[in-house]
């Protein structure tokens, strides 16, 4: 079953995708600030991140360049959500160590789409019986 | 009958005896006369004597007006009253009058013309006359008949011409008198209007002499009172009782008459004329003489004559000698007239410039301060007294605004001249002022000049606190953003989730609600995202990331975004494609933003109909166009509701939004992001039958933009953030860009590099005042709209410095605040987007003299000179010479260097000397001077080098480093070092 780490503070958004997601089969972690999210980010055996960025103690973009540096290998993909809609944010994700990024409020086929596009399994094939 | 001769005789004798007395004792009467009627009754008192028969004795005098006889003095005509007039065709006595001879009638009763007297015997009439005209009569009568004889006639006539001659000359002596009086009576007149007395004073002394002078008992002048067209009566003279203030309208009276009819009148009875008024029945008149008094056809007022003798009838002279007034009088009326329109005139000017809130001075020909009033002295802090005789521009001015002050009193001199500046208080305080700066023309030369200063500090800060509001208000718009959209992330996502749980769990009847939350949601978070969108393009947030994406798939994902929208009015959606389509380079989302608005206005607007969008590549001379057309049959818009589409907040009508729904601000953001693009949106429609959308975008959006339009040479620049700066070889001179966007520095960069310009970068306010400092560049571009310290304020600053105040800065903005800017002192202004051959222009203007990029050594040791040069010669840099101030001035003049090595100790023209030659004049101002001095200098001397030059090096302390340093920052274009060369100490 895909894991994917989900950084969120917010709880409704959290609440919400986490409930969204594994209606569709993903076995989902919560981190709900930047630090908590490093920390279990590095615990390991994640298939995805999904990381806001405008997270409490460190920021989103802080919480991916210390994940990329303190575990290179094996690159887990990580996807940006933000609520900003600006241009400079898909490059500072990307820059910061991120794979794709996407705005918020989820459009839930988009981002399923672009998990899958980036190895996350199709819900379809790991949706529970 | 001897007896009877010889008593004829004796009698003869006694008569010739008694003859010759009589005209003796005349003779001796007129010598005594002194006018005509002494002379008159001389001749009658002298010649009666019975016994020559001699019984009544008459002399007439012809009234030369009306060629009456008037009876001027008799002896026993009782019933003949002096005074008596006889006209012409009665009595005897015209006829010497008719002939000039003596006329005997022997027996009175028997002549045709007799009348009876108390006469009835012979009568005797002689004529007077002198110089053969006849001027009167003498009648001599005896009661018996034919009682007169040849030597009679003989004396008698003797005594006409005695009589004759005395008159003539009686009359010479008066009419000399007379006029040796009416000279003395206009000089006393001319003098009144001299003395500038009092109209009314002026008016009934004028009025006493006219009196005096016709020898009338009275009279009256009038002041025409134009507006009331009505005679006031301004001096009066015994017409029985004081009339002054009586007023008679035009016709009214002898006055009113003349005033009308602008001709004199001559009235012999005033109250048995019908023209009589009124107002005058209690006044005794009998005679009147009245005359209009006019400045050529221009009425101002009416004098009269009169006299309660009906005996004094008016005539010529009388005229004549009024009419000596007339114009005198009238003058005084209107000089009294012209005064107190002045005075008024005077008293307004003088009301309206001491309560005007407008600071108001007036200047002479060199600009000193001649008057000024309350208002300035408020402002400005000086008194009248204390400003009077200053020279204004020095008066309000600091050094920083000097210069520009003076530009505008010059300017002032030949045109009004309006702007906005800041001048100083009395007190050292600044205050922005809006200056307006006439020439004041008198007969067609300049007299003065008035300067006029309105305080708009508050208003300044009033802009700036709205300023500040309106990027406080963007600011929190854009916070407002994550704010706004969290909890709506929740609604939408929730209802959502929960649509498909209710479906999941077989709780159908809940879908449609859950439905209904989700869409408006959605609905809500679309307006959001309009509004945010909007206060981000205004607040100039909006940016532009661009990529490369093909454009078929967009279409079609934003075919299937819409879909649903088409759906709700039953419309078919149409997409067509070129097959050539493919890639654009732009910003796909907000290419996709557009396009879905465009689509989503057709759809709301369109029922039962179809919707196309078209999409081609279209090859234009700059590169591809890819364009985009939405065509609907919809409803239509009127050409006037066209007109207002594309504004913000307004959709075609108010009731629009209500039936249809949406923020109505699609359009607008709609050509912002065309435009932002470089592209373009256009529209056309028929009410009733559909719209046509066309929004056009270069198929490769340039970077360097914000609405700059695609000029070619941008196209290879696209997006490459990694390319290496373009930079100029200086030849053109030097500038300092100073703007946040690093996109637009870039472009602008690119035209001046490629123009010969060094530019060189500051990206905000503070640093690139710092720069400019160190630089000294020709020229400053500065940006309006930056974070931090905006552009007007670099400007302030830059200007109160005044090592830059002469810098010439270009600002550069995509506001259209040209007339501030210049105001506050920019040399140009260019809007964004940037048209390369307006910048060329303008830059243009700035480019320095040229330079052979030479080192000008001015120094007055040879020795030390030697040296020098050949140092820098050394290094590569051509080098100029000169031994004192004056010299440099004239190589400067010939050939600017492109930096100056100066000495400060030399003969003829010291350094400070020079300097302040070299910085007035505009072309040298910018050179850059670095002191090469062994003098220790004063905290004065360095206080007047301080922005005066780029260093002081102090001889023998300095090392060669140090100087080729400065002379490589201060020569843009100086050659580098080649190799390293040992210090040398000169």
């Amino acid at each position: 079953m895909t894991r994917i780490l989900l950084i969120e503070d917010n709880e409704m958004n959290r609440d919400m995708l986490s409930r969204r997601l594994q209606r569709r089969g993903y076995e989902i972690g919560i981190a709900t600030d930047g630090l908590q999210g490093v920390a279990r980010a590095l615990e390991g055996g994640w298939d995805m991140i999904l990381m806001d960025m405008s997270l409490p103690e460190i920021d989103g973009w802080e919480a991916t360049r210390r994940i990329r540096a303190a575990a290179p290998e094996p690159r887990v993909p990580i996807i940006a959500l933000t609520a900003h809609a600006m241009s400079g944010d898909r490059d500072k994700a990307l820059e910061a160590g991120c794979d794709d990024y996407d705005t918020k409020p989820v459009d839930l086929d988009r981002l399923l789409g672009k998990i899958v596009a980036l190895g996350g399994g199709h819900p379809a094939d790991t949706k529970p019986a | 009958m001897s007896a009877d001769r010889t008593s004829e005789y004796r009698i003869a004798g006694s008569d010739m005896a008694r003859r010759q007395s009589a005209l003796l004792r005349l003779s001796s009467a007129i010598a005594a006369a002194r006018d005509e009627e002494e002379i008159c009754r001389s001749v009658v008192g002298g010649l009666q004597d019975e016994a020559l028969g001699y019984n009544f004795l008459g002399v007439f005098l012809v009234d030369p007006g009306t060629g009456d006889r008037v009876l001027i003095a008799s002896v026993g005509w009782t019933a003949l009253p002096i005074g008596t007039r006889l006209t012409a065709g009665h009595g005897i006595t015209e006829r010497p009058i008719k002939d000039g001879k003596l006329h005997y009638s022997p027996s009175v009763l028997g002549e045709s013309a007799y009348e009876p007297t108390l006469n009835s015997g012979s009568e005797v009439d002689v004529p007077l006359s002198v110089d053969g005209v006849v001027i009167g009569v003498l009648a001599v009568e005896s009661t018996k008949p034919d009682a007169f004889d040849e030597s009679d006639f003989e004396i008698l006539t003797a005594a006409a011409n005695q009589a004759s001659i005395a008159i003539a000359r009686a009359r010479l002596i008066v009419s000399q008198r007379r006029r040796a009086d009416e000279q003395q009576a206009l000089l006393d007149t001319l003098a009144d209007l001299g003395a500038q007395r009092e109209l009314s004073k002026t008016l009934q002394a004028t009025l006493e002499r006219a009196v005096k002078l016709l020898g009338v008992s009275g009279g009256e002048l009038a002041i025409y009172d134009t507006p009331k067209q009505q005679l006031e009566i301004a001096a009066s003279h015994s017409v029985g009782g004081n009339t002054t203030g009586i007023r008679l309208a035009l016709g009214e009276g002898a006055m009113g008459i003349v005033a009308q009819s602008h001709e004199p009148l001559i009235i012999p009875d005033y109250h048995a004329w019908l023209g009589k008024s009124a107002k005058y029945s209690h006044v005794p008149v009998k005679s009147v003489l009245a005359a209009p008094l006019l400045i050529g056809q221009r009425l101002v007022g009416a004098i009269a004559m009169v006299d309660a003798n009906p005996t004094r009838v008016f005539g010529a002279d009388d005229l004549r000698l009024l009419n000596l007034f007339t114009p005198q009088a009238a003058i005084a009326i209107e000089g009294a007239r012209l005064y107190e329109d002045a005075a008024r005139q005077r008293e307004f000017f003088r009301s309206l410039l001491n309560n005007s809130p407008v600071a108001i001075v007036q200047l002479d020909n060199d600009y000193n301060v001649a008057a000024c009033n309350p208002a300035f002295e408020l402002l400005f802090g000086y008194t009248e007294a204390e400003a009077r005789g200053r020279n204004l521009d020095e008066l309000i001015t600091d050094p920083a605004t000097r210069d520009e002050a003076m530009q505008y009193s010059r300017d002032a001199v030949d045109r009004p001249v309006r702007g906005i500046g800041r001048r100083l208080r009395k007190d050292g305080t600044p205050v922005d002022v809006e200056i307006l700066g006439v020439p004041v023309i008198a007969a067609q030369s300049r007299v003065s000049l008035m300067g006029m200063y309105h305080d708009i500090s508050a208003l300044l800060e009033a802009r700036q606190e709205a300023e500040g509001a309106n990027r406080a208000k963007s600011q929190f718009l854009a916070n407002m953003s994550h704010e706004l959209r969290t909890p709506l992330n929740a609604i939408i996502g929730y209802s959502e989730m929960l649509q498909e749980e209710a479906h999941d769990l077989g709780h159908e009847s809940f879908v449609p609600d859950l439905q209904k939350i989700h869409t408006a949601g959605k609905h809500l978070l679309a307006l959001i995202n309009d509004v945010l969108d909007l206060s981000k393009i205004e607040a100039g947030k909006m940016e532009l990331y661009l990529e490369t994406f093909d454009v078929a798939a967009t279409l079609a994902e934003v075919r299937s975004t819409i879909a649903p929208m088409v759906g709700n009015n039953r419309n078919r959606l149409v997409v067509e494609t070129s097959d050539d389509i493919g890639t654009m380079y732009a910003d796909l989302v907000k290419v996709r933003q557009m396009l879905l608005n465009l689509l989503s206005n057709a759809c709301k607007f369109t029922t039962d109909g179809t919707v196309t969008l078209r999409c081609m590549r279209r090859p234009t001379r700059l590169g591809d166009d890819i364009v985009f057309i939405v065509t609907d049959s919809g409803i239509g818009m009127s050409d006037e509701q066209i007109g207002r589409l594309f504004a913000a907040f307004s959709q075609a009508e108010s009731s629009t939004s209500r039936r249809y729904g949406g923020s109505g601000l699609g359009l607008a953001i709609t050509r912002h992001f065309t435009q932002m693009m470089g592209g373009e949106v256009s529209v056309s429609s028929t009410p009733g039958e559909g719209s046509v959308f066309t929004v056009t975008i270069p198929a490769v959006v340039s970077s360097a933009t914000d609405g700059l339009r695609r000029p070619a040479e941008q196209e290879d620049d696209v997006a490459r953030t990694d390319a290496p700066l373009p930079q100029g070889d200086g030849s053109a001179g030097t500038v300092l860009l100073i703007d946040d966007d690093s996109d637009a520095r870039r472009l602008v960069r690119r035209l001046l590099a490629s123009d010969g310009f060094h530019v060189e970068e500051a990206s905000d306010g503070a640093s690139g005042i710092a720069l400019a400092h160190t630089l000294r560049p020709d020229a400053i571009m500065l940006d309006v709209l930056m974070p931090g310290m905006d552009g007007w304020t670099v400007l302030k600053e830059l200007r109160a410095e005044p090592s830059l105040a002469d810098v010439p800065v270009i600002m550069i903005s995509v506001l259209r605040e040209k007339e501030l800017g210049i105001a506050l002192g920019a040399s140009a202004y260019v809007t964004k987007p940037v048209d390369r051959t307006q910048l060329r222009r303008i830059m243009e203007r700035y480019r320095p003299l040229a330079s052979d990029g030479a080192v000008l050594v001015v120094e007055d040791d040879a020795e030390t000179r030697r040296v020098l040069v050949r140092a820098l010669e050394r290094e590569g840099f051509p080098v100029r010479e000169a031994s004192d101030g004056r010299e440099a001035l004239a190589r400067v003049a010939k050939e600017r260097p492109s930096v100056i090595l100066l000495d400060l100790m030399m003969p003829t023209m010291d350094g400070l000397e020079f300097l302040t030659e070299l910085r007035r004049t505009p072309e040298s101002r910018s050179i850059p001077v670095v002191v090469v001095t062994a003098k220790d200098l004063s905290a004065a001397e360095r206080q007047q080098l301080h922005g005066q030059v780029a260093d002081v090096l102090a001889k023998g302390q300095y090392s060669h480093a140090d100087l080729l340093a400065d002379l490589r920052r201060l020569v843009p274009s100086a050659p580098r070092p080649a190799h390293p060369v040992p210090g040398f100490a000169p």
